[in-house]
């Protein structure tokens, strides 16, 4: 699995070459903001500019994807399984923050209760992603050891880009069928110091950070302290933070009839609202405080204790769309020094 | 001007005549103030005034318990008037910090809402920070965005609104920083009966943004924090405009002026004048 080279214009050919047969999917400039798209033609294709608005997670855990339908008739109920198309896909221009964070997903999908409809579609994806050329003023994906603007963490191939062409790092074996697949596409690596040059100016862009040391041993013990109130104060319980974070997966199942047919729906849900999880039957978190203490006890404790990992990866997204300029990074510094 | 704003809220404090007072303190992300909550005269050292303090603190009130102290733009105030019209809050308990202001932006761009401002100086305060700024008749029109949607045929503003809203990812966040917006249990959330499902789809956003748009008319002042606070980037603005033009023309009726007023919402008196209509 030796690194490889890949022209700009031969990158476009295997765009184009890939959406003939598979599903490609991409960031594409729609309007003022970026999002990822199937795309046909490598024409539509955003590689550079700001990170897309909704996270990566979107293409194997949509917002409402359905799950069976049906048919009523007097007493009797038909289901119809929903088909996938089974379809091999393909993610190009993915940011390593999003990329990291399918590891962090596939863990709770795929932990005891296998997720089907998540791991199918993670099954039949390969993920291309991208050094990133912009980086923002709310990323501080270099706080976490394992990620940066040019990890491999979650990704099967990283391109960066040294101007005319691409230096392909081949990450897994998924990552390498793609190479095999089109192999007059890819010449032999060449000029790794140009590579290292660029990743390590990616790098060095990422100015926010946030120390992380000494958190889960506060978060271990300061559930009851009255900190949570404080600092939560201005939040006001919408879900951009939730829905937008490449890492929050809770969602609702709920029915949605029309007349004799109907569909069983998944949708994301989010713990800052004030009526999540009422539909069981019981919101455990009545007031604010504690629905926003669960957001971060669940990524930097809950989620560490299970799975031995933090589920954050320093995309900033939840900064950058927070009405109330709520910064996750203060957060965590508030707690440690607390 | 920041300093006479701290020494009046540390005087509340002080006092005692308030239990908090809510204002702005440097934010962390770009141009950025973010809303602050002093309970001590020490807190009020974190408080700012500048450009950046776009946040309407209004939110904050029908939320914060005992009595407030509230530091407030014109435009701000307007929607506290429609908070106590509404009886949500006693005018007792609230200290109303007026701010005279001339324009608050938004990523470095002059805030939409203050090129047509006519409270530079508050219609009700307490106290007053800063001179009275005079406002001017704006030469630019209000609702020239709603005019150029009035002016599709009804199927391309169809169009325009399935394209515009299918963006909307229901996460609330236009709901909940409106500081009119305090119902216990909005609508959307009811289950039993479920009025709109949870599936985000052309459909039942379509049906969420209508819905939430009547549930405004004649009580959105216009603050703006709606379309700033979507993620998505919708023009919330224009649906919110074009409401306030309807009542405007068809019931006279201006919300966020006169706080003896009664919206047009709540005024059912068709006694009194039987050719007036009913807003629902
Ligand atoms: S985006 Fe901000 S206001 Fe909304 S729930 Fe998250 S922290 Fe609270
Ligand atoms: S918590 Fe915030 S920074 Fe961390 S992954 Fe989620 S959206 Fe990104
Ligand atoms: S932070 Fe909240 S919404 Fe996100 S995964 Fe955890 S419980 Fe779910
Ligand atoms: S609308 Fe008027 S009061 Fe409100 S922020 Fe703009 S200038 Fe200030
Ligand atoms: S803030 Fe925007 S995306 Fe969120 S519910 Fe409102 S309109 Fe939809």
């Amino acid at each position: 699995m030796a690194d490889k080279l890949i022209s700009k214009e031969d990158l476009n050919t295997l765009i184009d070459n890939l959406a003939k047969d598979i599903d490609v999917f991409a960031p594409v400039k729609k309007g003022d903001m970026y999002l990822y798209s199937k795309i046909s033609s490598s024409k539509d294709i955003s590689l550079n500019g700001k990170n897309t608005k909704k996270p990566l997670k979107e293409v194997f855990f949509g917002q409402s994807e359905e799950l069976i339908s049906f048919k009523t008739a007097k007493k009797e109920i038909e289901i119809i399984e929903s088909e996938e198309d089974g379809k091999k896909r393909v993610i190009i221009g993915s940011r390593p923050c999003d990329a990291a964070a399918l590891p962090i997903l596939d863990e709770v999908f795929g932990w005891d209760y296998k997720d089907s409809f998540y791991l199918d579609k993670r099954e039949r994806t390969t993920i291309i992603s991208i050094t990133c050329n912009e980086v923002e003023e709310s990323c501080f994906c270099t706080s976490f050891g394992n990620i940066s603007p040019s990890s491999k963490e979650g990704s099967d191939l990283l391109l960066t880009d040294i101007g005319e062409s691409f230096y392909v790092e081949v990450v897994t074996d998924k990552g390498d069928a793609i190479i095999e697949g089109n192999s007059n596409l890819f010449k032999k690596a060449e000029n790794i110091s140009q590579k290292d040059k660029r990743q390590k100016e990616a790098v060095e862009k990422v100015k926010r950070r946030v120390e992380l040391e000494g958190l889960k041993e506060k978060l271990d013990i300061n559930f009851e302290d009255p900190i949570w109130k404080e600092i939560s104060q201005k939040c006001l319980g919408c879900a951009a933070c939730t829905y937008l974070c490449p890492t929050c997966h809770c969602f609702d199942i709920q029915d949605e009839m029309k007349k004799s047919t109907g569909k069983r729906v998944r949708n994301w849900d989010s713990c800052a609202f004030g009526h999540f999880t009422q539909m069981p039957g019981h919101q455990p978190r009545t007031e604010q405080f504690q629905r926003f203490r669960q957001r971060v006890i669940h990524k930097f404790k809950y989620y560490v204790d299970k799975f031995n990992k933090t589920a954050c990866v320093g995309c900033g997204r939840c900064i950058e769309n927070c009405p109330v300029n709520m910064d996750i990074t203060k957060v965590i510094e508030k707690i440690v020094s607390s | 001007m920041i300093e006479d704003l701290k020494e009046k809220a540390k005087e509340l404090l002080t006092s005692k005549k308030v239990d908090v007072v809510i204002g702005y303190e440097a934010g962390t992300y770009k141009d950025y103030a973010s809303p602050s909550f002093a309970k001590t005269a020490k807190d009020v050292d974190r408080f700012v005034w500048n450009k950046n303090c776009v946040n309407n603190l209004a939110i904050y009130i029908t939320k914060a318990k005992g009595k407030v102290g509230i530091i407030a733009k014109g435009c701000d105030v307007k929607s506290i008037i429609g908070i106590i019209q509404e009886n949500q809050i006693n005018r007792e308990d609230v200290v109303i910090i007026g701010i005279a202001c001339d324009g608050v932006e938004i990523d470095g761009e002059k805030a939409d809402k203050c090129n047509f401002c006519d409270v530079h100086t508050p219609k009700i305060y307490d106290i007053l920070i800063g001179d009275k700024i005079e406002s001017k008749e704006s030469s630019q029109d209000k609702y020239k965005e709603v005019a150029e949607i009035e002016n599709k045929s009804p199927e391309e503003r169809w169009k325009y609104w399935k394209d515009t809203l299918s963006k909307c990812i229901r996460c609330y966040a236009c709901r909940q920083v409106c500081p009119l917006c305090y119902c216990d249990k909005c609508f959307v959330d009811t289950t039993v009966p479920q009025w709109i499902p949870m599936s985000v789809n052309e459909d039942n956003n379509m049906m969420f943004h209508m819905i939430r748009a009547y549930h405004m008319a004649s009580r959105c002042i216009g603050c703006g924090e709606c379309q700033r606070a979507c993620p998505m980037n919708i023009p919330l603005n224009i649906l919110s405009k074009k409401m306030t033009k309807e009542v405007e023309e068809m019931f006279g009726y201006t919300p966020g002026v006169d706080i003896e007023a009664k919206p047009a919402i709540q005024d059912f008196n068709k006694k009194e004048d039987p050719d007036k209509e009913f807003i629902m």
